[in-house]
Formats: C-alpha cells, structure tokens, sequence
C-alpha cells in the first residue's frame, strides 16, 4: 500500500514527461526524466564476456569490488600472456543495476588485446561518456574502472609470489 | 536501472488506482491537481523530507518545547504537533521534528513499539491531505506535507536497514554512496550468495537460501546495533553494507520465487 502510494506521488511527473508517447514506450526509459542510452541496453540485454576463468590458474588476474552503498558486486578477470604481457581474454560476472552490468561488459571489450600497463589508463569517465550514463549512474563506471586495476593488481601480486616461490625453491634445491 | 522502468509501467494504472483512493481518505495519496501544483508538491515534498532527514538544530528543538509541539497557527492553542489536538489544524513541518519523535520512540534502532503501522494510520487520519480539501489552501499544502513526511519516517523506521542509515545520518555520519569496496571476504561471499540464488531453480532451494541470508541480516542487525550504542560508526557503516548485501540478495530471491 505504501509503495503504490509512492508511485502515485510519480505518476504525474512520469505522464508529463512520457506525455509524448515514445517516452513511455522506451524500455529503457528509468524514472520518467531519460532513456537509457541504446548501448546500456544493448550490454545489458547482450553482455559480452560473461563467464569466469579458473582463479588458481597462474596467467588469470582477478579483479573483485562492491558498491556498498547499492549491493552490487562485480568480477572482472584477464587472462595475460606472460612473455609479453598482453591481455588474451577477459571476462566478468556482476551482480549489479543494468549501468554496472553495461559498464563492466564494456571494460571487458576494452581490456582485450591490450598491454596491462595501457588498460591502467582506462579512466572510468570514458566508459560513462561511451554509455552515456547519467551522473547518478557515474560511480557504476567506477566500479568497472576499479575492477579492472584489481584485475592487474591481483595478477602482478600472483606473479610475483609465484617467482618466490619458484625462486626458493630453487634455493632449496 | 533498468528495474525501476516498472515504475512507467505503473504509472499507466496510477490514474485509476488514484480514483479508487479518493473513496479510501487513508491512503497516502495526492487529490487529483493539475501537474503543475503536482511538481511543486514533489519538490515540496522533497524539501520536507530532506530537511527532515537533517540532523535537528539545536535551536529549532528548544524553540519547539520539551513536550514536543508548539502553537498552533490557527488557534493558538499550546503543545500542536504536527496537528492541533484543539482544533484538528494540521501545522507547518517543522524540521527540527525527527521520524523517531513522530511515532514517539526513542533514538534507538530496536523499536521498543511493535505497532508503527497503527501510530501511522493515526497519523494519516489527522493528517491526509483528503481530509482538508476544503480547508485553506495554506492548510492543504501543510497537510501534502506533513502527510508525506510520516510516510517517509513510517517507511524509514519500519525497515531496520533504512532505520540504521537514518540513524547514522541523524548523528551526522556520512557515508559515501560512491566508494567502491575491495574487501576479498566480504565480496567473495556476496559473489557466492548471488550466484547461488542466480543457479537456484526451485523454490525449496530458493527458501533455503532465503533462511541462511535471514539468519546473516539477524547476525548484522544484531552487529549494528552494539556498535551503534558504542558509537563505533565505522562498525556500524560495516554493517550497514553487509545488511545492503544481503539485503540485495534477499531481494532477489522474492523476484525468482
């Protein structure tokens, strides 16, 4: 009962600006103010790269962050080839609103074929220009543009804790 | 994001449902007005909630009376909260009034009052803008405003996430909506408990899943509200996020059920 009466406080501000009807017809469309861009609803209906690379293999970097503040969660995962350093594959798994999901499905797109030290550059305002996202969707972009540097991050620390062991090893040998 | 576009969706059926509501003065709707007063009720209401949600000054309190209420603006009579208990006017927001003051309860996140719907239907009795229709148009906007004000604090307070952050927010804790997190524990289980709810196919899986996240939401409540009273609010922050978490998840779980 509450919540309908939520709803009814909106709904006049959502008839005037849907008054048109193509507003209203636009699936996207959030909040009655804007349509998503055609590109958030493409990643979200069609997200690239989802799926997950097994953590324990040495070549795969695991990127995990969270919104506290809206519960989402995301995985970000690259797949470096180690002799020259360049991102192979990618892919991500987030729970998430559809700018999340959208964002980090096109962090994944961007990381591929990359050198790591280029994809740190990946600034998250790029990715909110490329989705049009609106400013209260910013921190969404963010969060993908987190996911990626713990990506890196958590790959360099693998490689280097591997490089001691296989250097105490051959110590102990 | 694309959740909320259900909200156009209702908006469809807003116009008949608002016909039903007319004949029911308790729930908390708007009289059918042009938009344009509409739009100005939004901001105004926006504004009420807002300035409700603001840490009381301490000025406004003293000026407002210990026994809470000051003089009515249409009879004069003492002691007026929110409406006059002489002459029935509904009276200004007044922002130094907090949700938990409204329902008379404690600043404290357990409720010692299990009947927060009751006090808020008796609210909406005194208060819904369908009962000053014929009233000054000064008492109808106060009635718009007051009326949505205890809806605000009913749902606020009814929720224990949103009465824990509405709390932190009266002693003046800000917590950053944008900071993303990195902690591994923390988001390793999220991971998991998502994806658990996502590969669940039948509801006995789904009810199981549900019981275990109830039983982590009690654990953190539980963790707010000793850190709350120790006014450790880093700690009360942490599980502020953990119960958004689970939160989430439990929500997800209603939606495949």
């Amino acid at each position: 009962m509450l919540r309908a009466g939520g709803r009814r406080l909106l709904a006049p501000v959502l008839r005037r600006v849907g008054g048109g009807g193509a507003a209203a017809a636009a699936p996207a469309a959030v909040g009655g103010a804007r349509a998503y861009h055609e590109r958030v609803v493409d990643h979200y209906e069609n997200p690239r790269n989802v799926g997950s690379f097994k953590d324990d293999d040495p070549s795969v970097g695991t990127g995990l962050v969270g919104a506290p503040a809206c519960g989402d969660v995301m995985k970000l995962q690259i797949r470096v080839d180690e002799s020259t350093g360049k991102i192979t594959d990618a892919c991500f798994k987030t729970f998430g609103c559809g700018s999340a999901i959208a964002s980090s499905s096109v962090a994944t797109e961007w990381v591929k074929g990359k050198q790591m030290e280029e994809v740190l550059t990946i600034k998250n305002t790029e990715i909110a220009k490329h989705l049009s996202l609106p400013p209260v969707k910013l921190h969404c972009s963010m969060l993908a543009e987190d996911a990626i540097k713990a990506a890196v991050k958590n790959y360099e620390a693998k490689k280097a804790k591997l490089g001691q062991n296989g250097e105490e090893k051959a110590a102990e040998a | 994001m694309l959740r909320r576009a259900g909200h156009l969706a209702a908006a469809g059926t807003a116009g008949a449902s608002r016909r039903f509501a007319r004949r029911n003065p308790l729930l908390p709707t708007v009289p059918a007005v042009p938009s344009s007063i509409c739009r100005d009720l939004g901001a105004s209401i926006a504004r009420a909630s807002s300035s409700a949600g603001a840490p009381p000054s301490r000025s406004l309190s003293d000026r407002a009376g210990v026994g809470g209420g000051g003089e009515c603006w249409s009879c004069g009579a003492r002691g007026a909260f929110l409406s006059c208990g002489s002459c029935g006017s509904v009276q200004p927001v007044d922002p130094a009034v907090d949700f938990f003051r409204i329902f008379g309860l404690e600043r404290e996140y357990n409720l010692k009052d299990n009947n927060l719907e009751g006090k808020y239907k008796d609210w909406q009795k005194k208060l819904h803008p369908d009962l000053v229709h014929s009233k000054s148009e000064k008492e109808r906007a106060f009635a718009a405003e007051q009326s949505a004000l205890v809806i605000d604090a009913y749902r606020t307070l009814s929720k224990p996430l949103s009465r824990a952050l509405y709390l932190l927010q009266l002693e003046g804790i800000h917590i950053d909506e944008e900071k993303t997190i990195t902690d591994p524990e923390l988001l390793m289980e999220m991971m998991e408990i998502r994806e658990a709810v996502n590969d669940a196919s039948d509801p006995q899986t789904l009810k199981k899943i549900q019981s275990q996240i109830k039983k982590k939401l009690e654990t953190w409540s539980h963790s707010f509200q000793e850190a709350f009273e120790k006014r450790d609010f880093d700690r009360a922050v942490k599980a502020t996020q953990r119960m958004r978490y689970y939160e989430r998840a439990m929500e997800e779980t209603v939606k495949k059920l």
